[in-house]
């Protein structure tokens, strides 16, 4: 300790046996020792405060940081690149448009809710009209009941509100007359997609070839590039002065992991080396290795959490491939996709005509009766071809998702192929979410698929995206042995169910005590500045 | 020593903790001990 800390120590004790050795028996001797003691407490405040002071300019000086520019710079970048992704890779243009998950929402509206219904509603009359298809009432012209609700609902929502009384009110009188009108909504979306389809497509494909030409890049060339920016992010990220404060401030860091004797045993235990005793090139070339090991953990654990949707794809391929096998020898005109869009077509058609019959005016005064009761007939026949509609079109989704699954995926296919395959369909994904978890509710499925396109989309692969679907070896064999032949310490154990959250996090902490040393901040410092903050929650 | 030359500036981060939490708690002691005596004072006069 320094001499200065130990001449205050002195001085306090000092002080402190002036206090107890003042006489207190009488009148005269209580006022001098009040007097000293209120001199010293003013002395002493006077001292407080200059030491506030100085903990106060510190704390604000260490503390004022800002994130590196380059990093909102890189992330518009990415959405650039992403955006640029998405409007050309090989999905349809229905989920390009996100139709894919309005209409699973739609078709759910029964568990959620009208303001949600209203909204996607609306979001899938925006997205037409992104494609340059601008909707009106007219075009929900499935039954009488949607294009009455989508009259309503479009006129509130051009006054600005989706959920106005009108609305609720239209909804409330349409919904008696027919209960099964988000049905008709839900088929009446997918017609009108069906029916601008080409247009669609079109739009979609000069978009695509725009942008490519624009970038001077193909397809696979904006991937590499997008990953690339990824990994430039991250790796900024990692030692940015403010990204690693933020982290403390949150308590996703808690800086008593990060004491420099925890630091020394965890190195030890995951390398063999003692941290103290390595040359600056040994260091550096096991932290590289820390940092990889880090980057694949984090990847890893992310993969698992999401893995079922890759062994439901895997197993759908292979009952899939079983079939084929089976059947090779049958002669097939048609595919099922095929007969399935054929009668969706016949569907329709004969919608459309008993609409046509249920709108013609009635002929006159005397045979009004009988041409009501026409009506009805009709209007029953019609509701239940929609319903049929419904279901058929339900039919074709299932059967897209196993055409896609034999035509995008093959035995070439890497892991990342096969989740990025699942994460395009949010219909496929909820489904799947529902069979590994049954209790699941819509927000949920939302919030996972948000989650799982976000790891999708914006990850830096160096795992999943090197390991094929015909890989027989378990993953974290494959990079336990990697690790193992650099000289970790890991084992088979680490990566078992109980434990592989400890191992993340020792590598996490290794990785980040040797990013915080290349930051601005020192242990230390990042210690003050947490006794510092809790110094001010007391005050 | 005098207090009031004391450079603060000088002291390391945990020094600096350290240090302001002992004249804190020699400020409560202060305060307790004026308290009393201050009882005292009442009961004497």
């Amino acid at each position: 300790m320094k001499e200065l800390v130990e001449n205050i120590e002195k001085q306090i004790t000092t002080d402190k046996e002036v206090i107890s050795v003042l006489p207190r028996n009488g009148i005269k001797a209580i006022k001098t020792l009040l007097k000293t003691i209120s001199d010293m407490t003013e002395k002493y405040e006077n001292l407080n405060e200059k030491l506030l002071k100085e903990i106060e300019d510190r704390y604000t000086e260490l503390t004022t940081v800002e994130e590196n520019k380059e990093i909102p710079q890189l992330e518009q970048e990415i959405l650039k690149y992403d955006m640029a992704e998405k409007n050309t890779d090989t999905r349809s243009s229905f989920e390009k448009m996100g139709l894919d998950r309005v209409v699973y929402n739609v078709n759910g509206y029964y568990k959620s809710n009208l303001e949600r219904l209203n909204k996607e509603l609306i979001f899938s009359v925006k997205q037409f009209e992104k494609v340059g298809i601008k909707l009106t009432a007219e075009d929900f012209c499935i039954s009488e009941y949607a294009k009455k609700y989508m009259e309503v609902l479009l006129r509130e929502a051009y006054e600005g509100d989706i959920n106005s009384e009108a609305v609720k009110n239209t909804f409330e009188k349409v919904y008696w007359q027919c209960s099964e009108v988000v049905s008709h909504l839900y088929v009446n979306i997918r017609y009108i997609y069906d029916r601008y389809e080409n247009q669609i497509d079109k739009f979609y494909n000069e978009k695509a070839q725009e942008i490519l030409k624009s970038l001077s890049l193909t397809l696979e060339g904006v991937e590499e590039k997008k990953a690339e920016l990824i990994k430039q992010k991250n790796q900024i990220e990692e030692t940015d002065n403010k990204n690693i404060l933020d982290k403390f401030y949150t308590g996703s860091l808690n800086i008593n992991d990060y004491k420099e004797d925890n630091y020394k045993r965890i190195y030890l235990e995951l390398t063999n080396k003692d941290v103290t005793k390595l040359s600056e090139t040994e260091k550096r070339e096991i932290d590289e290795n820390i940092d990889k090991l880090n980057t694949n953990l984090t990847e890893y654990a992310k993969y698992l959490e999401y893995k079922f949707l890759v062994e439901e794809v895997l197993q759908t391929r292979q009952e899939l491939l079983k079939n084929a096998e089976a059947n090779k020898d049958k002669k097939v005109k048609k595919t099922q996709y095929e007969l399935i869009k054929e009668e969706i077509k016949k569907l329709q058609t004969e919608i459309f005509k008993l609409n046509a019959k249920i709108e013609k005016p009635n002929k006159g005064f005397f045979d009004r009766k009988k041409e009501e009761k026409k009506d009805s007939i009709a209007i029953l026949q019609r509701n239940n071809l929609v319903l049929d509609l419904k279901k058929t079109y339900m039919q074709l989704d299932e059967e897209m998702i196993k055409q896609k699954i034999l035509q995008n995926l093959d035995e070439t296919s890497s892991l990342y192929d096969v989740i990025k395959f699942a994460s395009s369909y949010y219909g496929y994904m909820a489904k799947v979410m529902i069979k590994n978890n049954e209790d699941i509710t819509d927000k949920e499925i939302g919030e996972k698929a948000e989650k799982i396109r976000k790891f999708v989309n914006f990850s830096n692969f160096t795992v999943i995206n090197h390991v094929n679907i015909s890989d027989t070896k378990e993953l974290s064999i494959i990079i336990k042995d990697k690790y193992k032949l650099l000289g970790m310490q890991i084992s088979k154990e680490n990566f078992e169910e109980d434990s592989i959250e400890d191992l993340i996090r020792k590598v996490k902490i290794i990785n980040n005590y040797n990013n915080i040393q290349k930051s601005k901040f020192s242990i230390k410092d990042l210690e003050y500045i947490m006794n510092v903050k809790e110094m001010i929650k007391k005050f | 020593m005098e207090l009031k030359n004391i450079k603060t500036s000088n002291l390391e981060n945990d020094e600096l903790l350290d240090t302001q939490k002992q004249v804190e708690s020699f400020l409560k002691f202060l305060n307790g001990e004026y308290e009393t005596v201050k009882k005292l004072e009442e009961e004497k006069s």
